[in-house]
């Protein structure tokens, strides 16, 4: 039962269409990804392609290891050796990028100074690092953890509010549980496969939305409906191969896109780097991952995503005997709490870091410093999105499958 | 093998579409006939289960059929009068998702198909997708969906709706032949399906069994007497006003009228036979032709 009613959504010539738009959709982030990669060469000019990549990939390699306080000192001296050339002093944009292209090897390292070395947490200026001084090195660790505290204890700030003393503290004692040093290496395809994750689960989630939105509503809109609940296991056995058919709809067609798009962007861009922490990519995040892991909970979360958007979007299909509505689910779901996050409250945003679009674009919520006491606990918005919406969508099955199979068709 | 209707009522807001009806059904074919609204349709959904009854109740063998769920739809064949289908599917493939949640093992099923899509002629268009087919075909791939199982209760809603004459007289052929050994139940506005197989015939009108019986016992119920009567042409008006007119066929001069009257309108009217449709005009004061048309 569960093949045919696979073969049902594949049959039709907009499931075949929707298909080949998920298809061309993996295909061009995985372009996105690549294209995204850049090599300055010696005349300053960017160049792409898989020459490029190797070149910045053997670059970086060439910086590759812990970033303890000798290796920063290294990374800095280098850096001011660099900015005190004519290139790099010139006011010639070209002569800037030639000087650009001699610090690609660490160009990570310097934007992680530039953030270490702010005046402030939510501070950022591009040249932070051509004044820092290798003795600084010792201070780009303890740096991250001060700005943080600062940021979360300034009484005046409106960030203040938005925190217990329990969450102060549990984002603290993630911060100082951060091991280190980091370790740094050529990472540029985790970086780039989290970078464009959200872009193709989104995808997914909507192409997958409208082609689970038929499932049920289909019935009604052929008016097969009749035939169908006046068979032997129309309200029971069959009910329930429809609900497996979207769970397995949303499980091949999510993870054999998910599988598509990372090895064609690790590849190409190199599975390497998938060791060094989460930190060299996202500084300020309190997550304790590596590049590797992250991508596991971006994959992880966002089949969770997909798998509820799904569930929803059939629950309001049967409900609604109309397809052409549940296939908005997912629109919304996903549109609405970016639009309310505009409204620039931050105890909305905190409210919409539960929202289930999260689950879509996890690489954005490592970011953030949603985290959410309950009592005496404390739970980071990854543990509670996960942990929830698992759960709803275990819950939602049962209720879906009571809906459609005590359906009248009068 | 008892199919029981007691009291049985559904109303939907209001309006009461199906109004304490009884009856019992053995193996048979049984017509139900009456015009578009008096409730066939309604009663049909009740008994498949598609709905549940205001009133009343539905009993095969003493069990009531709501509570029996599976296991009375596992002896149930249904071809609803908006017949729907999967319009991507071949027929075979079509046949094969029916019979898989009718409950019949693959390898049945393909046997079951296989013979199915012979008797109904669509052997060699087995390939083809659901919506390429014509009426007909779509209606014998019907068909052949509710027989899938070997059905011990058979109900078809206004089967022949749509089908030209050559093919309403195939499919006539097609239920007499698989009306064997179960509960045939066909609904219809169409006189002439029902006169030629049913053996029972129940007259719907306004949710109610208005009459029930065999062709002669219903037209023995009719007061009226039908006569053939031709008419100058100047006064077929005055005719129709006056009486209940079945039929009207233009002849030289005039035209000849199959009149409903008690005396002869005329003194050249010849008294006639009377026929299951003279019945239908009378009791329900609207031609029941032998078209598909709305009456």
């Amino acid at each position: 039962m569960v093949k045919f009613e696979l073969k049902k959504i594949f049959s039709s010539v907009s499931g075949k269409i929707a298909l080949a738009l998920l298809a061309m959709m993996v295909l061009l982030a995985a372009w996105m990804a690549v294209s995204g990669v850049e090599w300055v060469n010696e005349q300053g000019d960017p160049e792409t392609g898989l020459a490029a990549i190797s070149k910045l990939r053997a670059a970086q390699r060439g910086w590759s290891g812990p970033l303890d306080e000798a290796r920063l000192q290294e990374i800095i001296r280098e850096n001011q050796k660099i900015s005190a050339t004519p290139e790099a002093q010139s006011k010639d944009y070209n002569q800037n990028d030639i000087a650009f292209g001699w610090r690609q090897g660490y160009r990570p390292v310097l934007d992680m100074m530039n953030y270490a070395y702010a005046s402030g947490f939510q501070e950022f200026d591009w040249y932070t690092n051509e004044r820092i001084t290798p003795d600084q090195a010792k201070d780009f660790y303890p740096n991250r953890l001060k700005l943080m505290k600062e940021w979360l204890y300034e009484e005046n700030s409106s960030v203040y509010n938005l925190f217990t003393e329990r969450e102060r503290q549990y984002l603290v004692r993630q911060y100082e549980t951060q091991e280190t040093p980091f370790y740094y290496t050529y990472a540029k395809g985790w970086e780039q496969l989290l970078y464009n994750s959200p872009f193709v689960i989104m995808v997914e989630a909507l192409i997958l939305g409208y082609l689970a939105a038929g499932i049920f509503a289909n019935e009604f809109k052929w008016k097969a409906d009749a035939v169908f609940f006046s068979a032997r296991y129309g309200r029971d056995k069959a009910v329930s191969a429809k609900i497996g058919a979207g769970f397995w709809l949303v499980t091949a067609l999510y993870w054999a896109a998910v599988l598509v798009y990372m090895l064609l962007t690790l590849g190409i861009l190199g599975f390497d780097g998938g060791s060094c922490p989460l930190q060299v990519d996202l500084w300020k995040s309190f997550y304790h991952l590596k590049l590797w892991q992250a991508w596991l909970l971006v994959a992880v979360g966002g089949y969770i995503g997909c798998l509820f958007f799904a569930f929803v979007t059939m629950f309001v299909s049967a409900k609604t005997r109309s397809s052409l509505f549940a296939v908005t689910v997912p629109f919304l779901l996903i549109f609405l709490p970016n639009f309310l996050d505009n409204l620039n409250s931050d105890k909305l945003s905190k409210f919409l870091g539960l929202l289930p679009d999260q689950l879509l674009q996890i690489y954005q919520a490592l970011r953030y410093f949603y985290v959410y006491q309950f009592g005496s606990q404390v739970c980071s918005a990854m543990t509670l999105l996960l942990i929830v919406y698992t759960f709803l969508t275990l819950v939602l099955a049962p209720f879906l499958y009571r809906e459609f199979r005590r359906k009248e068709i009068g | 093998m008892e199919l029981t209707i007691t009291n049985l009522t559904k109303e939907f807001g209001d309006f009461r579409a199906v109004d304490n009806i009884s009856c019992t059904l053995h193996n048979g074919v049984y017509g139900l006939l009456g015009v578009n609204g008096a409730g066939k349709t309604t009663l049909m959904r009740m008994l498949t289960t598609l709905i549940t009854p205001t009133a009343g109740s539905i009993t095969w063998d003493g069990q009531d059929i709501f509570k029996m769920g599976g296991q009375y739809r596992r002896l149930l064949g249904y071809l609803p009068q908006e017949f729907g289908f999967y319009p991507d599917f071949s027929v075979e493939d079509y046949l094969m998702y029916i019979a898989s949640i009718k409950g019949l093992r693959p390898a049945v099923a393909k046997q079951r198909a296989s013979l199915l899509l012979k008797q109904v002629g669509l052997y060699k268009a087995r390939n083809k997708k659901m919506k390429t087919l014509s009426g007909g075909m779509k209606r014998r791939a019907g068909i052949a969906q509710a027989m899938l199982n070997d059905p011990k209760i058979l109900i078809l809603d206004e089967p022949t709706a749509g089908l030209d004459p050559s093919e309403r007289i195939r499919f006539r052929n097609l239920i007499s032949e698989l009306s064997e050994e179960r509960i045939v139940l066909l609904s219809t506005h169409i006189v002439s399906d029902i006169e030629y197989i049913a053996g029972e015939i129940f007259l719907m009108k306004s949710g109610e069994f208005l009459l029930s019986g065999t062709a002669p016992e219903i037209i023995a119920t009719m007061p009226q007497r039908v006569w053939s009567a031709v008419v100058p042409k100047a006064k077929i008006e005055t005719y129709l006003g006056a009486f209940q007119v079945s039929n009207i066929k233009t002849v030289p001069g005039g035209a000849e009228l199959r009149i409903l009257s008690v005396n002869p309108p005329s003194g050249n009217a010849i008294e006639q036979s009377a026929t299951l449709e003279d019945v239908f005009l009378y009791y329900f004061g609207e031609k029941g032709d032998g078209s598909d048309g709305e009456i």
